[in-house]
């Protein structure tokens, strides 16, 4: 019997760069915690924030190497990913911002903050260049595992407790569907690869393996929907986001949103493309329902938290759109969306966080009454984020909402594209009402300013800086997103 | 031989008693398990399918092993939030686990 040769799939680590950095600096940060008791936190956020940077680092770097797949094309490395890794990155680092105050005050542990935060990114950065199935899989457990437990981080507190195991259940429900669907996909056209099975479509598929391949779609964006909560798979979002600590809430928005709808777009743009027809219809239902659900119920929530859960379905439903789309300039809205409102998303969370007190109370609505007297910066701060938000020019949220509608509109979906500027002015009623109770209303009782450190504040001034900068000129960043998204479309 | 169709029903009943198990029980426990058992039908799908096609890369039974890791994985942080809520209220039930709502 004569031996195959070993064949060695290439190894590229430019693309995987970035992880090994942020794995590498997770570990130190745990080690360093539990070697050195005392160990400062400020000496560990230092410590997470080089990591992030040395990350980012990375990722441009190997934006420079060309494009192309590693690791026997179970991992792309293309400006897709490179543009999704840096907005994973930067959300981090504002992240990590907030929470160094949310640390100081409420002395929870920062080593595991820290390290579950970043390998939390890990696995978010994973997803934005996952170009196989079993990679998708694995990234996507390591970012959920991480955010379960991150979650869960107030754990003398009921509600930090049932957000976390609410999220628990049903993610790993999701998971189960969503790795079914993967198990058909593979039965149907014999890889788990993105490319191969483009390449399986396109040559058509055998009699009697449609309807694997069509079950394990719809399996697929049951378990990605989830993810991006979109109605009617939102379920654990608002309960999620009211009950953890405000900087894990605004990172868990930012990334989870980011890295889910990464493998979303990779996905249909490139794996399924040649179903467009069947998997545009699903995802025109799921979006109407989720932008109509989303800002309606938001209209009737008294916590801030919980209201910003569901204008972040909202959002989500914004997004599919760009998705629903299937043209270059659907994909490069998207990607610029979710650029902005990972900033945008984090830095209120930041607000949320300086406006509340210890143990995480005062995050009611009526809270807000007159914060412009008590902390104006803050105030500002969160009007601007929210006017974002609503999608109000001249912000950054205005530009997203611009390029994704109008790739819609390219694409002949102008009755999504209305029922989508509906549902933002019903949105924009809850945004304004915030902002009137800030600026117009006496509040009731105190004038006590809360004991924030500066972080958090530095946090809301990178989101204020960003929303204001990319509102005036949206340029750098749109051709950015342009060249990214150039390369799902050879 | 065993036609593959045998396999995939077996699979789908399976993942189906799970699906019922999650859905239906009100154990937190339990429902970890019904969670377990609709992995499990994931594993028999992907070995079926690695059988069926003759895949030479023997993706099917790789993927079916990283599915393993994971859920041990997985389970062991399912556990620790479900402890944590036991210590705090002495009942694992999922309805009394209900200070949110809408």
């Amino acid at each position: 019997m004569t031996q195959d040769p070993l064949v060695i799939p290439g190894v590229n680590l430019w693309a995987i760069a970035p992880e090994m950095v942020m794995v590498a600096g997770a570990m130190g940060i745990l080690v360093l915690g539990a070697g050195f008791k005392k160990s400062h936190p400020l000496i560990l956020m230092a410590g997470a924030l080089a990591t992030l940077l040395g990350a980012a680092i990375a990722a441009i770097l190997a934006l420079g190497q060309g494009s192309g797949f590693a690791f026997d094309g179970t991992i792309a490395m293309d400006g897709f990913a490179g543009f999704l890794k840096l907005v994973i990155i930067a959300s981090a680092a504002v992240s990590v911002l907030a929470g160094y105050d949310y640390i100081q005050r409420e002395r929870a542990a920062a080593p595991e903050y820290l390290g579950l935060l970043m390998l939390a990114t890990t696995g978010m950065m994973l997803m934005a260049a996952a170009a196989d199935l079993i990679t998708v899989f694995l990234a996507l457990e390591t970012f959920s595992l991480a955010l379960y437990v991150m979650a869960a981080f107030r754990r003398q507190r009921l509600d930090s407790q049932e957000g976390a195991f609410k999220y628990f259940l049903s993610g790993s429900f999701a998971s189960a569907f969503f790795l079914y669907g993967v198990a058909l996909t593979y039965g149907g056209t014999g890889t788990t690869r993105l490319e191969g099975i483009a390449t399986s479509l396109s040559e058509g598929l055998k009699p009697g393996t449609e309807v694997l391949v069509f079950s394990g779609l719809a399996l697929l964006l049951v378990g990605l929907a989830f993810k991006v909560a979109a109605v009617p798979f939102h379920m654990w979002t608002p309960d999620v986001y009211q009950g953890a600590p405000a900087p894990v809430t605004g990172f868990m928005a930012a990334g989870s949103k980011v890295a889910g709808f990464a493998v979303l777009l990779r996905a249909l743009y490139t794996g399924f493309h040649e179903l467009v027809t069947d998997w545009q219809p699903i995802l025109i239902a799921l979006a109407l329902i989720t932008m109509i659900f989303g800002s309606v119920v938001a209209v009737a929530q008294t916590n801030v938290k919980r209201m910003l859960a569901y204008s972040s379905i909202a959002h989500s439903g914004f997004l599919l759109i760009g998705v629903i789309a299937a043209n270059q300039r659907g994909l490069s809205g998207a990607l610029f969306y979710l650029g902005s409102y990972s900033f945008v998303i984090v830095g209120s969370f930041a607000v949320i966080y300086a406006v509340g007190r210890a143990g995480e109370s005062r995050v009611e609505l009526n809270d807000y009454r007159g914060l412009w007297n008590r902390q104006p910066f803050m105030a500002v701060a969160l009007a601007v984020m929210l006017v974002s938000l609503a999608g109000v020019p001249p912000t950054a949220g205005f530009w997203a909402k611009l390029e994704v509608f109008l790739a819609a509109v390219e694409a002949g979906q102008v009755p999504l594209v209305v029922a989508a500027l509906l549902s933002s002015v019903v949105a924009v009623f809850f945004y304004l009402r915030v902002i009137v109770l800030m600026f117009l209303q006496e509040e009731e009782w105190t004038k006590e300013v809360p004991d924030t450190g500066a972080t958090s504040g530095l946090a809301a001034a990178v989101g204020l800086a960003v929303v204001a900068v990319l509102g005036v000129y949206p340029t750098p960043l749109l051709d950015f997103a342009r060249q990214a998204s150039l390369v799902l479309f050879r | 031989m065993m036609p593959v169709t045998w396999v995939l029903l077996l699979s789908a009943f399976l993942f189906s008693v799970g699906v019922y198990g999650v859905l239906a029980r009100r154990n937190a426990v339990l429902i970890l398990m019904s969670i377990e058992v609709m992995l499990t039908a994931v594993n028999i799908n992907l070995v079926a399918f690695n059988a069926m096609l003759k895949d030479v890369e023997m993706m099917g039974q790789i993927f079916a092993l990283f599915i393993i890791t994971i859920a041990a994985a997985e389970i062991g942080v399912g556990l620790a939030i479900v402890i944590l809520i036991y210590r705090n209220r002495t009942t694992v039930t999922v309805d009394e686990v209900s200070l949110m709502k809408w």
